[in-house]
């Protein structure tokens, strides 16, 4: 498994200085994701040599943060597997193979099971800014514990969303697929799939 | 290659190759351009031929991150045009060379929802297109192709190494060093005798140097370029 280690840690590069991130002043509650500023894909190991990369295009999630418990948060994330870009070179072809990845029961099967679910039921700070979050996966119609190791950004306070806070995080896990019952293709794509979110959650509006 | 093909190919391919690059299984090829056996290789080198990969487009992945909103997260944008020639020696990796040619036209931000309903004042129909060609940033029409050319390379490790080469962001260029990793080889039935090779790359690149300002610091200057992806050998 050395050259997945690679691939993820590579994958899970360092974010750009930040100045300091701070949870101080920050509001407790609601918060909703800012879906122009978030990001979530998946990679598996392709021929056993590369990673191959597709981005889910349609997500969401709540955030019940509290600044001042972490612990306390609570996390609800919802994927639609029939938004995909795999950045597949050939337009004509990319139509295919994207539906063929979203539909395909070998694939995600979105027909069968239009969403995929996260539900957090615990989190643990380990860090001044980072932490695991577990929870429920529901994948294919399978339930399992996934856990997620989260770092918090800091927040901002862009003039345009007036007195609501603007929280990043990042985020990061590895599903083995077969656990979830998706065998299809071992030893050409690996069993093992990182899953990466980066993306702002905004302050709901009272 | 066509995905349906890979696919029903895959299912015979398992048993002939079920981890693709696994340093003990022949990789099926050994023509004269193979590493000669009296110089101790990798196992993961030993069975890779030395010549010109070109990249194996469809499972190739380029993306850059910036720091958004002061760094709070990472704004993600991936190329989905871009080109890549390796002339590689597996028995001296140093010698081999790397060129590679991006479209700054192909940018995918993934952008939900209709941007020009939310920014009726912009002159751009798509957040794609403002960042391809807006002169702020990748300034498409003006600088219509991103190079980047090797110079030197340094192994560092086993499968690691960093290449040096000059890379050309509009009309500028600068030396910058990739950190790179060699994933492997595989030799997929669809590709005859041909090696397919793999690699993950990165790098930090300062966007300033470039002349490209915008928005720092809410923007990073830094920006974090990523590769994954497949060279296979030339015909």
């Amino acid at each position: 498994m050395r050259k997945l280690v690679i691939a993820a840690g590579l994958l899970a590069a360092t974010l750009p200085a930040h100045a300091n991130p701070t949870l101080e002043g920050v509001a407790s509650g609601l918060y909703e994701l800012e879906k122009t500023h978030a990001f979530l894909t998946w990679t598996v190991k392709h021929n056993g040599i590369s990673g191959y990369t597709v981005n889910f295009t349609d997500f969401d999630a709540d955030l019940v943060f509290d600044a001042e418990t972490p612990t306390n948060s609570q996390l609800s994330v919802s994927i639609n597997p029939g938004a995909l870009n795999t950045n597949y070179p050939d337009a004509a072809k990319k139509v295919d193979w994207e539906t063929e990845l979203s539909t395909d029961p070998r694939f995600l099967n979105g027909t069968e099971f239009p969403t995929i679910s996260f539900n957090s039921t615990s989190v643990e700070q380990t860090g001044e800014f980072s932490g695991t979050v577990t929870g429920d996966l529901t994948f294919l119609g399978v339930t399992k514990p996934v856990t997620l190791d989260v770092s918090y950004g800091g927040v901002a306070n862009p003039p345009w969303f007036g007195q609501r806070d603007v929280i990043g995080f990042t985020a990061s896990t590895t599903v083995t697929r077969s656990e979830f019952g998706n065998t299809s293709m071992v030893g050409i794509i690996s069993d093992e799939v990182v899953v990466e979110f980066s993306g702002e959650f905004l302050q709901a509006e009272e | 290659m066509k995905l349906k093909t890979l696919i029903v190919s895959s299912v015979g391919a398992i048993a002939l190759a079920a981890c693709g690059g696994a340093s003990d299984a022949p990789a099926g090829t050994t023509d004269a351009e193979t590493t000669s056996a009296d110089v101790e290789l990798h196992p993961m080198l030993a069975e890779v031929a030395a010549g010109t990969y070109s990249l194996e487009k469809n499972h190739a992945f380029m993306t850059v991150k910036v720091g958004h909103n002061g760094g709070i997260t990472q704004y993600r944008i991936s190329f989905t045009e871009f080109d890549g020639t390796l002339d590689f020696d597996p028995a001296d990796p140093e010698s081999s060379s790397l060129s590679f040619s991006i479209n700054p036209m192909s940018v995918e931000t993934n952008y939900p929802g209709d941007y020009k309903a939310g920014h009726p004042d912009s002159a751009w129909e798509t957040w794609n297109e403002d960042v391809s060609r807006d002169a702020k940033w990748l300034n498409a029409d003006e600088f219509p192709e991103i190079t980047f050319v090797t110079t030197a390379i340094e192994r560092t490790g086993d499968l690691e190494g960093t290449v040096t080469g000059d890379l050309t962001l509009l009309g500028v260029t600068k030396p910058v060093s990739l950190d790179v990793s060699y994933g492997g080889v595989a030799n997929p039935p669809w590709f005859g005798e041909r090696d397919v090779i793999g690699f993950t790359a990165g790098t930090t690149v300062q966007r300033s140097e470039f002349g490209m300002g915008a928005y720092i610091p809410n923007i990073s200057d830094e920006v974090i370029v990523e590769f994954s992806g497949e060279f296979l050998q030339d015909e």
